[in-house]
């Protein structure tokens, strides 16, 4: 908890624009992308609201891509705290899934409410499994952000490519075109990703008459607990080698 | 009492494992405090961290017996860059439970940071962390202190403070210090270790622990 404190006076830098930032960051994303396709004069491909549709997407991407990145780098971003005996490297991680998980749960409900203020409606038609998907989201981002601090430890270099894994991903987990409409082979290709059956997950919870044949739903826990699994057991068993560093 | 059983420890030098422990058993007793002795590079300060549990061992066991020990106080610092002294003062209170209040209080009196206290610590200087660190494990009852040449820094008042909060603290507490200042170890200390080649040997008297390092050398 004193992790998550100590944490919440970092994550945002020293100024108000910090907070600003992180609680703007779902909507700066979403009004750029509706721009992009009203310009290409683009109907949204589910629902009748592109701003809607787009919520749906940067939503589980941004909670993935935050959650992992900064679980990734927990260790290394605390240090010196890491001084005191108390502090394991595990409380750091969880301090952060903790922590970007409520970041994102509040800024996502700050945007639905400017959405609901402008006259956009944004309420999921099946709200329980909005929120399923956004808890299968968090244990995504969880497993890929431990697991990588743990590949961190021993290759620094994952750290970049973590960060450029994310890039691309933002093109290929669906956020702005429906992986179901796709040809059959960049569709099955696309289907790997697991981030991309999250999107898919919030648009079937967002959208009751959207039926994706490509979500598995066992798909994407599986990696999120798999990845989750891997990470606390390699911490464990790297642990007496990876802390003198 | 602390005690260690069949205890390996090692780092990582470069190419070479270096050895700080090479299956050491023994026991550090409480009631009197140990200055620990070696040369650059032996592991005196890996020592401290294994005693606190900063730091695991490659294998054994080492049993603290309930007794509240106290982290490594040394230049490297415990503190986090981008937070104020006060900040990492309640960080610190947290995980140890302790009043942040009271603890506040007492280290804003003793470090005399001024407004430094306020500003993030990676504007200190290491005197000024040193005083931080030291304020803030003296506002903190521990039964066993661990220090790793803290004392030697500031100037000779802080000196002066640090020695009579200790002299104070070591009525009740014990504390466990790495030194290459013989007069700093000689005053605190009631007894010496000398660690050497993965081993460890210890002396009734500090004297006889320098005595017996200054021989190998």
């Amino acid at each position: 908890m004193a992790l998550v404190l100590r944490e919440m006076r970092t994550r945002f830098g020293q100024s108000q624009i910090g907070y600003a930032w992180a609680m703007s960051e779902p909507m700066v994303h979403i009004l750029a992308l509706t721009l992009i396709a009203t310009a290409l004069q683009r109907r949204p491909a589910i629902g009748d609201s592109t701003e809607v549709f787009m919520f749906c997407g940067i939503l589980p991407f941004l909670l993935v891509r935050n959650i992992s990145t900064k679980t990734a780098v927990a260790v290394s971003s605390n240090g010196p705290l890491l001084t005191y005996p108390l502090v394991k490297p595990v409380d750091t991680f969880l301090a952060r899934i903790l922590l970007e998980t409520l970041t994102m749960m509040v800024s996502a409900v700050l945007t639905g409410l400017i959405f609901l203020a402008i006259g956009i409606d944004v309420w999921p038609d099946d709200s329980l499994n909005y929120l399923i998907a956004f808890a299968v989201s968090v244990l995504l981002g969880a497993g890929i952000g431990v697991a990588s601090a743990v590949v961190i430890s021993v290759f620094s270099a994952w750290r970049t490519v973590l960060g450029w894994l994310f890039r691309v991903l933002y093109f290929t987990s669906g956020v702005f075109v429906v992986i179901d409409d796709l040809p059959p082979g960049a569709r099955d290709i696309l289907a790997l990703n697991p981030l991309a059956h999250c999107v898919v997950w919030f648009h079937t919870a967002q959208f009751e008459e959207y039926n994706s044949l490509i979500l598995d739903k066992s798909y994407v826990i599986l990696w999120g607990a798999g990845l989750l699994t891997f990470g606390f057991t390699a911490e464990r068993a790297l642990r007496r080698w990876t802390q003198d560093k | 009492m602390i005690q260690f059983k069949n205890v390996t420890k090692s780092y990582r030098l470069g190419q070479h494992r270096k050895v700080v422990l090479d299956r050491a058993s023994f026991e550090i007793p409480t009631g009197r405090s140990m200055a620990v002795i070696g040369r650059n590079g032996a592991g005196k300060s890996s020592l401290l961290r294994l005693i606190a549990g900063s730091s695991l061992p490659d294998s054994g066991r080492i049993r603290r017996n309930g007794l509240r020990v106290s982290w490594p106080l040394g230049f490297a610092g415990s503190f986090h860059g981008a937070l104020s002294g006060r900040e990492n003062v309640r960080f610190a209170c947290r995980i140890y439970g302790e009043s942040i209040k009271a603890v506040s209080e007492y280290v804003e009196a003793f470090a005399e940071l001024g407004e430094h206290f306020d500003m993030p610590v990676s504007t200190y200087s290491s005197g000024m962390k040193a005083r931080l660190a030291f304020g803030l494990s003296m506002a903190m009852e521990f039964d066993v202190y661990l220090v790793d040449e803290i004392t030697s820094v500031g100037d000779k008042i802080f000196r002066e403070r640090c020695e009579e909060a200790f002299a104070h603290r070591r009525r009740i507490a014990d504390v466990i210090m790495v030194s290459h200042s013989v007069s700093t170890i000689k005053k605190f200390c009631d007894f010496g270790c000398v660690l050497e080649n993965g081993g460890i040997e210890f002396y009734d008297s500090v004297g006889d622990a320098v005595v017996a390092y200054e021989g190998k050398l």
